[in-house]
C-alpha cells in the first residue's frame, strides 16, 4: 500500500518551524502529474502529502519515501482500455468518502469513472466543507461525482456518443442512497444544504 | 474525427485510414508538421496499442523521479 493506513498523517506539531522544502514540493508536483495521467492508485496518498508542503515534518518525508517504494514496484503498471462491445459509448462511476485519518474534520471524496474497461477520470480531494456524519460525507462525495458525471455526459454527447440511458454511479453507503432517492424529511440531515440535493433531481430525471 | 492539442503536440483520431490521411494532409498544408505515425508517447505518457486495446503507462517518467 502506498500509505500506511495505521499512521495518522497530521500537520507538523511545532507549527512555528517553517521548514520549506523545495525538493519535496517539486517531487510532489511530478507525482501529481503521474497520478493524473496513469497512476490513480497513489492519488489519495499524494493528495494527503500535498497538504503539508508548506510545513514539513519527518513523518511526511517518510510517508513520501513509502509512496516512492510502492511506485518502484508498480512502475510498469498502467491502464488498458479494451474494445468490449458497447463499453466505449458510456461510462460508470464509483463514489466514496474516506472519514478515517481526517484532518480538521474535513473528509476526503474519492470517485472514479470507468469506460472501455479502464479508468478514464478520477479524483481524490479534501471536501470543502465539514460533514457531521459519514452518511453526509458520502452524500457530498456522491454530489461531487455527480457533477463530474454531468460534465462527462456533455463531453460524450459532444463526441457523438449521445447518452440515452441514466448514468450509473455506485455508492455503497445505505444511508446516502436512501437520502438521495427519497425526498422525505430527515431529522438528522435537515442541515444538509439544499444545493446538494441537486443529485436528487438528477436521480429523478434519470 | 477528433484532434487533441497539447501546446504543439497533436493527436489525431479518425474512423478510417482515408479520413486520417486527409486530416494529416489538411493540417500539413496549413502548418509545418512532422508526422510521428502511430503514437507511442505523448506528454510523458507511453502508449501501447494492440488489436482491440490501448494501454497507457509512465514507466520512464517514474524511473526519472526515482533516480
Amino acid at each position: 500500500m502506498p500509505l500506511d493506513p495505521n499512521i495518522k498523517i497530521e500537520p507538523y506539531p511545532d507549527r512555528n518551524e517553517g521548514n520549506q522544502s523545495n525538493a519535496y514540493a517539486q517531487l510532489i508536483g511530478k507525482l501529481q502529474f503521474i497520478v493524473n495521467s496513469t497512476q490513480p492508485d497513489i492519488m489519495y496518498a499524494i493528495n494527503r502529502l500535498t497538504s503539508y508542503i508548506a510545513n514539513l515534518s519527518m513523518q511526511h518525508q517518510t510517508a513520501l519515501k513509502r509512496v516512492l517504494q510502492y511506485l518502484s514496484g508498480t512502475k510498469t503498471y498502467g491502464i488498458t482500455y479494451k474494445n468490449i462491445p458497447g463499453s466505449h459509448i458510456s461510462f460508470l462511476g464509483y463514489a466514496n468518502a474516506a472519514y478515517k485519518n481526517r484532518d480538521n474534520n474535513k473528509l476526503t471524496t474519492g470517485y472514479v469513472f470507468i469506460a472501455a474497461g479502464g479508468a478514464i477520470t478520477w479524483q481524490s480531494s479534501r471536501q470543502s466543507m465539514t460533514a457531521e456524519s459519514s452518511t453526509e460525507a458520502e452524500y457530498i462525495a456522491l454530489w461531487e461525482a455527480g457533477k463530474k458525471a454531468s460534465w462527462l455526459r456533455n463531453l460524450y454527447n459532444k463526441l457523438g456518443f449521445t447518452q440515452k440511458e441514466p448514468i450509473v454511479i455506485m455508492q455503497d453507503n445505505t444511508g446516502t442512497v436512501a437520502i438521495a432517492k427519497n425526498p422525505m424529511f430527515y431529522k438528522y440531515t435537515k442541515h444538509i444544504d439544499s444545493h446538494f440535493h441537486w443529485i436528487r433531481e438528477k436521480i429523478q430525471d434519470g | 474525427m477528433i484532434i487533441t492539442v497539447w501546446v504543439d503536440d497533436l493527436l489525431l483520431f479518425a474512423d478510417s485510414e482515408e479520413t486520417m490521411e486527409e486530416m494529416k494532409k489538411d493540417i500539413h498544408t496549413e502548418w509545418e508538421t512532422t508526422d510521428m505515425d502511430k503514437p507511442t508517447k505523448i506528454i510523458g505518457i507511453e502508449i501501447t496499442q494492440s488489436p482491440g486495446q490501448i494501454s497507457i503507462s509512465q514507466r520512464k517518467s517514474i524511473e526519472n523521479i526515482l533516480k
